[in-house]
């Protein structure tokens, strides 16, 4: 079990994981979506390279209304 | 920039109407739908926010299968260090440069912070962003944006979601004759009448959120300042006549009947 905190809450993921199987494991679509982990934005062609560690802070945005 | 053509390219998108619709304030998914259509508009905005698995409908899908192009803004930005962050973090989401940068001074008034927007755009105009710098409407700021690098200036009417209109005509139509990148006015637009007044400035576009989408009829709102835009376009380069002191008849004098 390694636990994150995404979003500012704690996530609880199974098994390591690469930040691609944290975003299939909450269903989302590849598309319209971005993540930074610990303050680093993160390319999405490194989505499948990068691992996460217990403890790192995943911001894990989408598009929303705006101005 | 002040261009008399129909077609106007902003960052790398080549757009003919003039109207960008910000979909801030919009009371439904729907409602965004229907404003595009009856506005026409082709190049709409939109903030990054946390995902929220609880949250339906999705936005990006929308706008996807309505096929407008997507600006992604740096909203909730208060320093230039948070904006590149964010921008970054939309050229991710939308695998665009394209990021209308925004670096507010306070919560009050949502006045953009000249200082940290002129560092922002530089970072990211380095970094290979088409940075669409909203500004406050200072003539010197506008100038030094562009020679940092941004590729279109936004200046405000008056504050965000204030519908005051444009406040000082004379500063937009100022920024607008020293520009060589397109000038699009940005807040403060209230109703169709301000959008027009900002295209007869020669704004090169305008981008309208709040009046739209918080009118009490937005879709009928939408169509009227999309006609309001273009109108103002075209009164822009119809060539207005000179204002005089005293008449002038438009009625020929040679040929009135005496009736004495």
């Amino acid at each position: 079990m390694v636990e994150i905190i995404l979003n500012g809450s704690q996530h609880q993921l199974k098994q390591p994981s690469t930040v691609a199987e944290l975003i299939d494991s909450l269903r989302l679509p590849g598309s319209g979506i971005a993540v930074a982990i610990n303050g680093e934005v993160i390319p999405r062609s490194k989505w499948v390279e990068m691992t996460l560690s217990a403890q790192d802070r995943v911001e894990l945005l989408t598009i929303a209304q705006g101005g | 920039m002040d261009t008399a053509t129909e077609s106007i390219r902003l960052g790398n998108i080549d757009l003919t109407s003039r109207l960008i619709l910000g979909t801030g304030g919009a009371p439904s998914n729907q409602i965004i739908k229907e404003i595009i259509e009856a506005s026409k508009a082709q190049l709409v905005t939109v903030a990054l926010r946390r995902y929220e698995p609880r949250a339906s409908n999705s936005l990006y899908d929308l706008l996807r299968s309505l096929r407008v192009e997507i600006l992604p803004n740096t909203a909730g930005c208060f320093t230039a260090k948070e904006a590149v962050l964010t921008a970054k973090m939309g050229r991710e989401a939308l695998e665009t440069n394209n990021v209308k940068l925004e670096v507010l001074s306070n919560d009050k008034d949502l006045l953009p912070d000249p200082f940290e927007l002129l560092d922002a755009t530089e970072l990211l105009a380095m970094d290979g962003f088409n940075v669409f710098a909203y500004t406050s409407d200072d003539p010197v700021v506008a100038r030094t944006l562009e020679q940092a690098g941004a590729q279109v200036v936004m200046p405000l009417g008056a504050p965000i979601g204030t519908g005051l209109g444009i406040r000082n005509p004379h500063n937009i139509a100022m920024i607008v004759s020293q520009a060589s990148v397109p000038i699009v006015l940005d807040a403060g637009i209230g109703t169709a009448s301000d959008a027009a007044i900002a295209m007869e400035l020669g704004c090169d576009a305008v981008l309208v959120a709040s009046a739209i989408t918080r009118a009490r009829d937005p879709e009928r709102m939408a169509r009227s300042i999309s006609l309001a835009t273009e109108a103002g376009f075209l009164s822009r380069h119809g060539g207005r006549i000179a204002k005089r002191e005293w008449a002038l008849a438009s009625s020929p004098i040679e040929g009135v009947a005496d009736f004495s």
